[in-house]
């Protein structure tokens, strides 16, 4: 605990604080009723300034019809042909469809594995801390590291096929595999890159869980004779739940926006086969200059990820509330 | 309910259970050994091919251990001179040294960093002090953070690249690009990060009573002093590890670089993605040394920040 | 009466130093200084947005320029990759910090319609730049139009290299005739390439010709990957790539068959070759493991000059092969690298940066480029084929090939959208050359793909301007 100085003498009085016009203004500043405001009012600002506005801008450029090979003194209105035009668009559908194809898969193991780990960590006693720090480095390495350090092993002549090989060369098969060549093996290079990393998140949100379990239920259910199976399915289990459903909501959110490694292992290729939704919209706007098209899609994005959004904010609301009520 | 073998002496019975339980822990550290050992090898590969020269970078079977050991990769990307004249004409695209894009991630990174801790700070204490902005402010902040990043960078652009320049150049007569800037990018990363900073910095806060204030308040001291004096010392640890937390973070953010800069202003990140390209292969020793820089720090930091990780991760949602 | 001859004496060997030197050049001198002293510049600059290609050769020219002219010039490296979307980026912020963009000729199309690059025919016809000797493939790519947009200074299409010690081995020529029924040398058509590359396919450890290979030969190199194998397949193709009324041929028999010699050629590449750029091929091309290569010319260069070569003097440059349509003969190099010069149309001096462009492109500095030992310009003039110091960088050989080669030089396709379009392209042979989906299947999408980018720039205007482009050769196909 931090020292606190608490003698009246230590403390300024309030009436040293500026003199005259600047003493009544400073005051009203540091009044309960601005002071608070004060900071909100700045964020809020901000938020206008740098989110709202663009947004606004964003919206008005998906109505007009332009690429950015015209000048944007040429684009004529278009209303929402744009739209039209990015829902019938069946590379934008393929690429969304990818990336809960992508996100999902990934998800799912890294809540599993990440779960048990978590289980596992927790019943060490001397190298719990050990092997957490080491399980929760991935989390920490850049993402677009993760992408070239899995660019090299995925590499035909690289260290994954050399481990592949005794499986592979009895049967006659080439180990060395093209993998991030091949549709199918590329995407699930970009899933193994992913869970690789990801998983030390849930990891950590599901130590956090079981560290939080109170202690004296488990010991008494173990002294009135429950099986360990037993303890963890009816006391465990639901006590984690609002750590699962954390780790779920936020680890989805996260994956279904996945750009990183998708550009340094694959380029979203072969052809289009790894194109996360966030990829495919990059290269509308950023290769080939269709601003008016990718305005509306991220619109479109927008508005399917908002209720992902909303969902999520109302678990984690009604989460608080249930441990507001059980601590209360 | 007794386990089964209840027909066993106790003798046996603490005889089988021992050994569960050195079966059980031997599986334990076997799986963990396991998933640690497919954790390291991806950074192990890195570090190795680091130190690795051009022959050895891909060769069948896999060198495990380089053969010829050689910083050269290092002393390339640390160069001051920014191109080896022997290299070949597309491989001269990629060869670049490391300075650039590490003195703009320290800048950038910091002072958002910076930027979004006072900022957030500050309306945390609102926040947790006087529920400005409603019982619900501290979830719908989060809102901001959820928005797919290329949502935000499209109309980001848009903005930077369009509407800023024609309202510069209505008001002050010059066009004024905030693309590929620094306080562009800065601006950014304060605002995407902001949402983090404050749910932080409520957790600390939370855990200061607000009984501390109040008595000091009777005491006669004013706002700032109170807040100086009280509350800061006793966040003042929390606040480092939300600094630190929010550097992570834009250390290792890459979407909203590469959209939003390149070349005045470039990251770690973006420099690490120009050392390749689909058109043009990989220079595989030089990026691995790169990714081996820009690791190191961000472990370490990591390391250092891991025990706060796993209390603010809680979300709120588990009280001790 | 002594001071005044020395006087005349100067004047005579000044004067005959002018006449040797390069009008073209110095029309664009003096145009800058009567520039500069006209609108009164106290310190005029030009900020280029240069590939970073030439970082260690282009400042060279510019510190050149700053002498002579008094002109500062700050240069701006970029990828290459990322120099068309800064174009067009610019083209939307209008902030006119470049004066000049040096990018490959099939950004001006984009870069044109965006409005962001100004044509430069007002100033050629006051100042006269000299494009001859370069070939009609390469000079009409600056044109865009009708009118001039970029200036070029570089010859990057593409050419075949062989193993010259494969090719005059006796052993190898008597079996080579003795399958084929004709001499081993230089393919004519794609297809006697495809077949020589199959005949020198070899596994390690094999023995032929009385030679035992160590490592595997691999009878052929090329460029296959996504985002670069565009730049490469309308070698293939037999003629252009899209009709009169801009409906794609790809989906003709033509055009399938092309598809198809494309992928089959991996067969007989090393099997990484899609993930493969320049810093992989040139030093396996070194490294003597293929039969052959097709590629730009500077790997002739590279395999001769890199210490770790073991080709060096063994190495046959050939003209690319071609195509036999209506039982011609027909060449076609595509020009898939070589860069320009244009000029921003927010410059706050685009005079003086025309005139910078007129002396880098004029003959004498533009031999000295080609010339350069760190630079990466090759020779694109038939004079270049006399210069020594140009034979002397690349080899006579390698220079002549390339002057020859430069009658097939041909544009990559200089419409709107053109990325766009080549992308589609690449995804689709990428999915072909991994056996997912068949030529025909490929050609289906990329003519529905080819479409749907013609409509969205535009239908009327891109008939227009590919009509007109055409017309003028740049393709040498014509309807």
């Amino acid at each position: 605990m931090a020292q606190i100085s608490a003698r009246a003498a230590d403390l300024p009085s309030g009436r040293t604080a500026g003199q005259g016009a600047g003493r009544g203004l400073a005051r009203w500043l540091a009044s309960d009723r601005v002071f608070p405001k004060i900071p909100y009012v700045l964020v809020e600002g901000l938020i206008i300034v740098t989110i709202l506005i663009p947004f606004i801008l964003t919206i008005y450029i998906s109505l007009l019809r332009w690429r950015a090979n015209r000048p944007f003194e040429t684009a004529t209105f278009s209303g929402l042909s744009n739209y039209e035009v990015v829902l019938t668009d069946s590379l934008f559908w393929a690429s969304v469809g990818r990336t809960f194809y992508f996100a999902g898969t990934a998800v799912a193991v890294e809540l599993v594995v990440g779960f048990v780990l978590a289980m596992l960590v927790h019943q060490c006693t001397r190298s719990k801390k050990l092997y957490t720090t080491i399980i929760l480095v991935p989390m920490m390495i850049v993402p677009i590291v993760v992408g070239y350090n899995f660019s090299m092993i995925y590499v035909d002549s690289g260290p994954l096929n050399q481990l592949l090989a005794p499986f592979l060369e009895p049967f006659g098969i080439d180990p060395r595999i093209r993998w991030l060549s091949h549709p199918v093996a590329a995407q699930f290079a970009i899933i193994i890159a992913d869970i690789w990393q990801w998983t030390s998140l849930t990891f950590l949100i599901f130590l956090s869980g079981f560290s939080a379990l109170p202690a004296q239920l488990i010991n008494a259910a173990r002294v009135m004779g429950a099986t360990p199976w037993q303890i963890f399915w009816r006391i465990q289990f639901p006590l984690l739940k609002p750590a699962i459903l954390i780790a779920v909501i936020i680890r989805s959110m996260e994956a279904l926006k996945m750009f990183d490694p998708v550009v340094l292992l694959t380029f979203g290729g072969p052809g289009t086969s790894t194109q996360t939704v966030a990829y495919f919209l990059w290269e509308q706007v950023w290769v080939f200059n269709k601003f008016s098209f990718g305005a509306a899609a991220s619109i479109v994005l927008l508005v399917m990820f908002s209720v992902f959004i909303y969902f999520g904010i109302y678990l984690l609301v009604s989460q608080r509330a249930t441990v507001d009520r059980r601590a209360a | 309910m007794k386990t089964a073998a209840s027909a066993m002496s106790p003798e046996q019975a603490r005889v089988r259970r021992i050994r569960r339980e050195r079966r059980n822990r031997i599986v334990r550290h076997a799986v963990l050994l396991a998933w640690t050992g497919f954790i390291a090898f991806p950074i192990y590969w890195m570090v190795m091919t680091s130190f690795k020269d051009s022959g050895e970078w891909v060769t069948w079977p896999p060198h495990w251990v380089p053969h010829a050991p050689t910083l050269h990769n290092y002393a390339q990307i640390f160069a001051f001179s920014s191109i080896d004249p022997s290299l070949s004409r597309q491989a001269a695209e990629q060869a670049f040294t490391i300075w650039k894009g590490l003195g703009d991630s320290l800048l950038v990174c910091t002072t958002a960093a910076l930027l979004a801790l006072l900022l957030g700070t500050f309306l945390a204490y609102s926040i947790s002090r006087f529920n400005v902005g409603g019982k619900y402010f501290r979830h719908t902040i989060l809102t901001i953070r959820m928005i797919p990043p290329i949502v935000i960078a499209i109309s980001i652009l848009i903005y930077y690249a369009i509407l800023i320049p024609y309202a510069t150049g209505a008001v002050f007569g010059a066009r004024i690009s905030m693309f590929d800037t620094y306080i562009g990018l800065i601006l950014i990363y304060t605002v995407t990060t902001l949402p983090f900073v404050i749910w932080m910095m409520l957790t600390f806060i939370d855990e200061v009573p607000y009984t501390l204030e109040h008595a000091a308040r009777l005491m006669g001291a004013g706002r700032f002093t109170v807040i100086r004096r009280v509350v800061l010392p006793l966040v003042a640890s929390g606040m480092v590890v939300t600094f630190l937390f929010v550097f992570i973070l834009n250390w290792a953010e890459f979407l909203l670089a590469l959209t939003l800069t390149h070349p005045e202003v470039t990251t770690l990140t973006v420099l690490l993605n120009k050392f390749q390209s689909a058109s043009e292969g990989r220079l595989y020793g030089p990026q691995a040394a790169i990714g081996t820089m820009i690791t190191i720090p961000v472990v370490v930091l990591g390391i250092l920040i891991q025990k706060h990780l796993v209390k603010g991760f809680s979300f709120g949602t588990i009280r001790r | 009466m002594r001071r005044l001859s020395w006087i005349l004496c100067g004047l005579l060997i000044i004067s005959m130093q002018q006449a040797l030197a390069d009008p073209v050049a110095d029309r664009a001198i003096a145009g800058a200084k009567a520039y500069i002293k006209a609108k009164n510049l106290k310190e005029p600059k030009l900020t280029v947005l240069l590939s970073s290609l030439y970082n260690n050769s282009f400042p060279d020219f510019a510190k050149k320029w700053e002498e002579l002219t008094g002109v500062k010039m700050e240069i701006v490296p970029l990828g290459y990759t990322d120099i068309p979307a800064k174009i067009m980026q610019e083209g939307v912020a209008k902030t006119g910090v470049y004066d000049i963009f040096n990018d490959f000729p099939y950004t001006t199309p984009d870069a044109a319609g965006a409005k962001v690059v100004i044509p430069l025919d007002d100033y050629a016809k006051k100042y006269k730049p000299d494009f001859s000797g370069v070939a009609d493939g390469l000079q009409f790519q600056q044109y865009y139009d009708g009118k001039l947009y970029i200036m070029v200074n570089d010859g990057d299409h593409l050419i075949l290299a062989l193993r010259k010690d494969l090719v005059e081995n006796p052993q190898v020529r008597a079996d080579y005739k003795a399958k084929f029924n004709k001499d081993l040398g230089c393919p004519d058509t794609m297809a006697e390439w495809a077949q020589q590359a199959a005949f020198f396919q070899t596994k390690a450890g094999d023995t032929r010709w009385g030679i035992k290979f160590e490592q595997p030969l691999y009878g052929a190199l090329g460029y296959r990957s996504v985002n670069f194998s565009y730049r490469h397949f309308p070698v293939y193709m037999k003629g252009l790539l899209f009709d009169k009324d801009m409906k794609p041929r790809i989906g003709t028999p033509d055009g399938i068959a092309a598809i198809k010699a494309f992928a089959a050629s991996v067969d007989h590449m090393p099997k990484d070759i899609q993930g493969w750029g320049t810093p992989q091929i040139y030093p396996f091309w070194a490294s003597g493991q293929a039969y052959s290569a097709m590629s730009f010319p500077s790997i002739i260069g590279f395999a001769n000059g890199n210490p770790k070569s073991v080709i060096k003097g063994k190495q046959i440059p050939c003209i690319i092969p071609g195509n036999v349509i209506d039982g011609k003969l027909v060449r076609r190099a595509p020009q898939a690298a070589g860069t320009g010069y244009m000029v921003s149309a927010y410059s706050k001096n685009p005079e003086l940066a025309y005139l910078f462009i007129q002396w880098f492109t004029s003959p004498t500095v533009g031999d000295q480029a080609v010339a350069h030992p760190r630079g990466f310009w090759d020779p694109y003039r038939d004079e270049h084929v006399k210069n020594k110091a140009i034979n002397d960088r690349f080899g006579a050989d390698m220079v002549k090939t390339t002057i020859e080669n430069s009658k097939y030089a041909a544009s990559l396709l200089m419409i709107e959208g053109n990325y766009e379009y080549f992308k589609i392209l690449d995804n689709n042979l990428a999915d072909v050359m991994n056996k997912n989906i068949s030529a025909e299947e490929a050609a289906k999408r990329i003519e529905a793909g080819w479409n749907r980018v013609t409509n969205d720039v535009g239908r009327d205007t891109q008939i227009r301007i590919w009509r007109k482009g055409v017309e003028s050769g740049i393709y040498l196909d014509k309807f």
